[in-house]
């Protein structure tokens, strides 16, 4: 590995200071040499240094990547290309430098040379070269495509258009063919890294084609400008600027802070820029054309159409094209979001739970580990999809959900890059619906748990309390009352008078019949048959009953709510039938099936009864223990009440 | 007549006690639970005991189960229970025996009848509430296992539960004793009841009605 940086270092030593030569001689030559040294082009040859100081960084960020050097052999390649052509025409002038013959010899075929510091970056970018032979083989071809050009064309006049006489000719002709071969392999080198390269390397590789591709506009926008009659340093500028400065600007940031930007983003955002400036120009110009020759009317309203056209078409037409480019630009973003947007659709068409957001997040961000949390009102922490507590370990990458400023739950990466998370916020931010779904469904959930809860203790807290008043009735007041009648009892055994003796008898009647109200009061609060069980205490009401009440009783669990609550909705429904149905025969059937306890009442009266009519205290009261109340009363066909509980 | 009273409502007790010995019994011990009642029973050696079914310690049926206790210990001791409302756990198997009574409360304001009813109890007869009486033999209660008593069956049935005489019945339903003879005849046939001369065959009659098996029976 340090050997390894080391040569990568010595390399840029290397470079940079062949560069620093080079660009002194062309310095020179531009100042001190003679006159057709054109001297526009140097204030561009200062772009040359600019490859070679990014190399430098790269060097320093990344000691071990190739790419370093790479760049820094772009610049020298490029400016020493230009110092040997430089240093050749000064042969022509009054004062020839020293060797400058022989720099004269080799200028006009040393041109192929300055690919070579792109085809080096191309075939290195990002990892060094690509193992096999085939890479090999295109690596040693480029320079050997440019040697033989080089030769091909030595000694040759520059200015002259006719091909170089002899064996020359079939010799550049094989040489370029050979430059072709060798740059196209290298862009196939591009494209296969790119199919089977990493996350990573795909993720390098988007930059430097961004780079890339604005190359060819600006050498596009390059030639428009020539043709104004721009002259040619300042036309060709933006292009020198785009492949020496864009480029490896590009390279630069693809090995050192490939994160720094949503790279796919602004891919797809500047192709589809330049796409829509070229359609509508397109547009303008046919719109142009069709009513300039179609109706021949005034120039100025040709354009004026035209303009409006085109600004009509210009926002929807840069949409569509955006969703387009962004699909082959990145297409795993498009995929993922197309993914997640289905599943809303499910979800909003009732074909999906929005519980299964997480499964669908996990497979839309490809990463099978994350776990999708949830903040729910009144529930500390975190907490799963299935409301169980899902505590977020520290250190643990993820990213987080808002609405407005609250969090309302937390995306868990396992796989984490800056790319990654941005893929899973947009993911997450694309599910809102089905999440907020979810965590409102928990929420509710959680409340009616909550009312369940705490109506279940109010009834059993009502049962308490119907037993204590009940107690109280009979231990308390009964008690009392009864004690008064014995007294009075005793007062009579000790009174000859008759007179007396009767109206004390007569107190004692109204006591007696005090403690049988009392007792009747107290048996409507709750039955103290009902401590011998449901049976005994239903047979009771049997015997109290006007018309005849058919009692089948299954053995029930001893739970004092449930007998307590059959018993009430039985005896209710029972006194309805006699009340209201003008029954004449009521029958009581209580069953166990399945963990639930079925009461059914059925009578033989006038029926009719209305789904809401005057049930509503038998409703509650059954759905107060969290049971459920059906009632059938045709007209004259009878009633039947039938209570799950 | 020497009686133990265990009840423990303190107002109740006072009274009954004063009711029983201005009816010229001696009240030997008054108790409050059925710890206390087990005790004193054992030391006083009473005719009757009056006896509360639902008492501390637990507040249920103590007082019944220290009954039965005192039975086993002392079999054939009169027992007379009293409750507040009709309780029949653990009392049926007590009434089959003889020398047993169950009343509610209040039929102390029914002087007569109640200490008729101490009588009874302690000369080794019994003693049913006729509200007792009421709820057990509901014609309601009967399933199709049973035989069906017919209505004056069914009167006289109660009326002898409730521990009266052939005469107190004949007295009541103002009919002859002959005819509440053949009626309880009636009854026993159907109800399979051995015509063996015990004085209890009324109560274990209404058991069997009830769908319960006495001993022996």
């Amino acid at each position: 590995m340090r050997a390894v940086t080391r040569a990568a270092g010595r390399v840029w030593v290397g470079s940079a200071t062949l560069v620093a030569v080079a660009a002194a001689v062309v310095i020179a030559a531009a100042v001190l040499g003679p006159a057709g040294v054109v001297a526009e082009w140097e204030a561009v040859g200062a772009l040359d240094l600019v490859p070679v100081a990014l190399g430098w960084l790269v060097l320093r960020g990344a000691p071990t990547s190739p790419v370093g050097p790479a760049l820094a052999w772009m610049g020298t390649a490029t400016v020493t290309v230009r110092a040997v052509e430089v240093w050749g025409l000064t042969a022509a002038g009054p004062g020839p430098w020293w060797g400058s013959h022989v720099a004269a010899f080799v200028g006009p075929g040393v041109w192929p040379w300055q690919l070579m510091g792109f085809f080096a970056l191309v075939l290195l970018f990002p990892k060094g070269l690509a193992p096999g032979r085939v890479w090999l083989a295109v690596a040693v071809l480029g320079p050997a495509a440019a040697l033989m050009i080089n030769i091909a064309l030595a000694g040759s006049d520059p200015r002259a258009q006719e091909m170089p006489a002899g064996w020359r000719t079939p010799m550049l002709l094989v040489g370029l063919l050979l430059l072709l071969v060798a740059l196209g392999g290298a862009v196939a080198c591009l494209v296969v890294r790119f199919r089977r390269g990493d996350e990573l390397t795909r993720l390098q590789l988007r930059w430097v084609l961004l780079a890339a591709a604005s190359v060819p506009v600006l050498l596009a926008v390059s030639w428009v400008v020539v043709d104004l009659g721009v002259p040619g340093p300042i036309a060709y500028g933006g292009f020198l600027i785009g492949i020496l400065v864009l480029v490896p600007a590009a390279v630069t940031l693809a090995v050192l802070r490939h994160d720094l930007l949503d790279i796919e983003q602004l891919i797809s955002s500047t192709v589809a820029v330049l796409l829509t400036a070229v359609a509508s120009a397109g547009l303008f110009a046919t719109v142009v054309w069709v009513l300039g020759s179609g109706l021949a009317g005034p120039s100025g309203l040709g354009a004026t159409a035209a303009s409006f056209v085109t600004a009509l078409c210009l926002l929807p037409l840069y949409h569509r094209l955006h969703g387009v480019v962004s699909r082959v630009t990145d297409r795993e973003r498009t995929v993922m979001l197309a993914a997640v947007r289905e599943f809303v659709e499910q979800v909003r068409d009732g074909a999906a739970a929005p519980e299964q957001v997480e499964d669908v997040l996990r497979v839309a961000i490809a990463d099978p580990g994350a776990r999708l949390t949830l903040v729910v009102p009144g529930t500390p922490g975190h907490v799963d999809l299935r409301g169980e507590p899902a505590p977020i370990a520290t250190g643990t990458e993820h990213v987080s959900l808002r609405t407005h400023d609250a969090e309302v739950g937390v995306l868990v990466l396992t796989r984490a890059s800056s790319r990654r998370r941005r893929l899973a916020t947009e993911a997450a931010r694309a599910a809102r619906l089905p999440i907020e779904v979810s965590r409102l469904r928990l929420e509710l959930r959680a409340a009616l748990e909550d009312v369940t809860a705490s109506r279940s203790r109010l009834v059993a807290a009502v049962v308490d309390e119907r037993r204590r008043l009940e107690q109280d009735l009979h231990d308390g007041a009964q008690q009392s009352v009864l004690a008064i009648g014995m007294r009075l009892q005793s007062l009579r055994h000790r009174l000859t008078d008759p007179l007396l003796q009767a109206e004390v008898d007569s107190a004692v009647r109204a006591v007696a019949d005090s403690v049988v109200e009392l007792r009747r009061i107290a048996h409507g609060v709750r039955p103290r048959r009902l401590d011998d069980g449901l049976a005994a205490a239903l047979h009771e009401l049997a015997s109290d009953s006007p018309v005849p009440l058919d009692v089948v009783v299954a053995d029930l669990p001893p739970d004092d709510m449930l007998v307590t609550t059959a018993y009430l909705v039985a005896a209710e429904a029972v006194a309805n039938a006699w009340k209201h149905a003008r029954a004449q025969r009521v029958a009581v059937t209580v069953q166990r099936c399945g963990g639930r306890t079925r009461v059914e009442i059925t009578d033989d009266g006038i029926g009719g009864v209305g789904p809401a009519a005057s049930l509503t205290a038998l409703h509650d009261r059954v759905a107060s223990v969290g049971g459920e109340l059906d009632v059938v009363s045709p007209v004259g066909g009878g009633t039947r009440v039938t209570a799950v509980i | 007549m020497r009686v133990l009273v265990a009840e423990d409502s303190v107002l109740f007790r006072e009274g009954l006690t004063r009711l029983l010995r201005e009816a010229g019994h001696e009240v030997v011990a008054e108790v409050g639970d059925a710890d206390a009642l087990m005790a004193s029973a054992r030391a006083t050696r009473p005719d009757l005991c009056v006896v509360d079914i639902r008492m501390p310690p637990r507040m249920d049926s103590d007082g019944a189960l220290a009954a039965r206790a005192l039975r086993q210990e002392v079999p054939g001791l009169p027992i007379l229970l009293l409750s507040q409302h009709i309780e029949t756990r653990h009392v049926l198997d007590l009434l089959t025996e003889g020398a047993c009574g169950y009343l509610l409360k209040d039929r102390v304001l029914h002087l007569e009848d109640f200490l008729d009813a101490v009588r009874r109890v302690a000369a080794g007869g019994s003693a049913l509430d006729p509200e007792i009486v009421k709820a057990l033999v509901s014609p309601l209660r009967d399933g199709p296992r049973l035989p069906m008593l017919s209505p004056r069956e069914l009167e006289v049935l109660s009326l002898a539960a409730e521990g009266h005489s052939n005469a107190g019945i004949a007295r009541r339903l103002v009919v002859s004793e002959r005819t509440v003879e053949t009626h309880m005849r009636g009854v026993f046939f159907k109800l399979g009841i051995a015509d063996a001369d015990t004085s209890h065959r009324r109560v274990t009659a209404v058991l069997v009605y009830l769908g319960r098996t006495p001993p022996g029976a």
